[in-house]
């Protein structure tokens, strides 16, 4: 009787004891996924907010005026952006005026025809398409996106650089 | 022993994991219901059905490509961050004339060409929290702490002549009415405006400039701010400041909007000449202190002889 108890009971322990084993191994998993994924999850976030949504500094995307102020052939910078608008005949463009260098402000240079941007901190020169033509500055002048709004108005977005330079046909 | 150790820690990890998890979705939810993200959306809708592919496809694919993000403008010079075009997206826009709001065009359009919105940004003249980007935070009505609500449509040209003292020049009637008011009640009497004025009362010239935490809101009820403080003022000063000898002015409803309107466009700011306006070579402010000589005055020292 014993015996045949002991036979009875030991299977059931067994038992008990495999499903105890799926339990364990079930909370387990889930335990080490639930963590993993929470410090995954936290560390991204924190991530996230170290890169702040907006900056105190004015917007990279901003309007420069209506296309008929800028006359063919004209070359117009834009006050406090450190921006050239040129307009040729076949197209539009913007160009930064920030020497490469060590950030100076450029001067446009007029009635030249190599030269058309000289710096005048260090003497780089570039071309009138921003290629340096001399001088410390290690890289050409980077050029903008330019769109036109739905107003009318040129739009130029300093944050994306027009590295096939286009030019806007307007 | 050791067994119901990890037994505690592993229930331990899969609680924290799990509540590491809930906050996440949490925070995922609240973040992705901010009420820009929902108007930018809905922007976006807006925009692209008012546009065509054909007649300008570089401006579609970009707004095609918009994603929400903070939209602010800086104005240093005013010590301004404007994020209400965060959500009025619109407002220089010919083509949200007739858009509900937050998106309609500004009803002024004229003005805006004056002032435009990336050069002056809006609380300039609109008033409110430049930096908040919920409708309530905004300070669209008075809210709790924020005691520069954006102006009522009533005062609204006292944000005028913060710059433009020319009043007549610009129309700005009820600045003009109210500098008439203030000279017709004799205001000048107890208050100094730029120099001009007796001392009993409290010197006016600077008045926009006065820290509204200044102002004893007491009688105010809930609605704190500083305009508020000016109209109610006028219409009984004494309840509003206690213990002020100045009387009741019996001004209907209108001029106490005007004379409000003069008060709080009393500033003496400095701006950079190319925000303020151009004024008339021959312009001079207007006086707003009067000498009244009494007709039946007799000389009492001639008397005594």
């Amino acid at each position: 009787m014993q015996n045949s108890s002991n036979a009875t009971t030991l299977p059931m322990d067994a038992a008990d004891g495999m499903v105890n084993e799926d339990r364990r191994g079930f909370v387990k998993k889930l335990g080490v996924t639930a963590l993993a994924l929470g410090v995954v999850g936290a560390v991204v976030e924190c991530g996230r907010f170290l890169k702040p949504n907006v900056l105190y500094e004015p917007s990279r995307v901003f309007k420069v005026g209506e296309v008929n102020q800028f006359p063919f052939g004209s070359r117009t910078v834009i006050e406090g952006k450190a921006v050239e608008i040129v307009r040729e005949k076949d197209g539009v463009y913007a160009i930064s005026l920030v020497c490469t260098h060590l950030g100076c402000l450029l001067k446009p240079v007029l009635n030249d025809q190599e030269i058309g941007y000289s710096c005048p901190c260090h003497g780089s020169n570039f071309s009138p398409k921003g290629d340096v033509l001399g001088g410390p500055a290690p890289r050409a002048l980077p050029w903008y996106d330019v769109y036109m709004d739905n107003t009318g108005n040129l739009v130029v977005d300093a944050s994306k650089e027009n590295q096939k330079r286009t030019k806007l046909v307007v | 022993m050791e067994k119901a150790v990890l037994r505690k820690l592993t229930s331990l990890c899969v609680i924290c994991g799990v509540a590491g998890i809930a906050l996440l979705g949490i925070m995922e939810f609240r973040d992705g219901k901010r009420e820009w993200k929902h108007f930018q959306i809905e922007y976006k809708e807006l925009l692209l059905k008012k546009i065509s592919r054909d007649r300008n496809p570089a401006f579609y694919e970009r707004v095609l490509g918009m994603k929400p993000e903070i939209k602010q403008i800086v104005i240093d010079d005013w010590g301004a961050v404007d994020r209400c075009v965060s959500c009025h997206l619109g407002v220089d826009d010919p083509l949200f004339a007739d858009t509900k709001q937050p998106f309609r065009t500004h009803p002024r359009p004229e003005l805006l060409k004056f002032h435009p919105v990336e050069k002056y940004g809006c609380t300039i003249c609109h008033g409110g929290q430049d930096l908040s980007t919920t409708y309530q935070g905004a300070a669209h009505k008075t809210i709790a702490h924020w005691p520069v609500p954006m102006v009522e449509k009533g005062l609204i040209q006292s944000r005028c002549g913060l710059c433009h003292k020319d009043f007549a020049a610009i129309g700005a009637d009820k600045l003009v009415k109210g500098r008439e008011i203030y000279k017709e009640m004799h205001c000048a009497g107890c208050h100094v405006i730029n120099r001009q004025g007796g001392a009993v009362g409290p010197e006016l010239s600077a008045f926009a400039d006065k820290d509204p935490g200044a102002f004893s809101y007491a009688a105010l009820g809930d609605n704190h701010s500083k305009q508020n403080w000016v109209v109610e003022h006028f219409k009984n000063p004494q309840k509003i400041s206690s213990g002020s000898p100045m009387r009741p002015l019996a001004l209907n409803d209108y001029q106490v909007e005007c004379l409000s309107s003069y008060v709080l466009s009393l500033s003496q700011r400095d701006f950079p000449s190319r925000y303020t306006a151009k004024e008339r070579a021959d312009f001079v402010p207007p006086k707003v202190d009067t000498m009244v000589p009494e007709a039946n005055l007799t000389n009492s020292d001639d008397d005594g002889k």
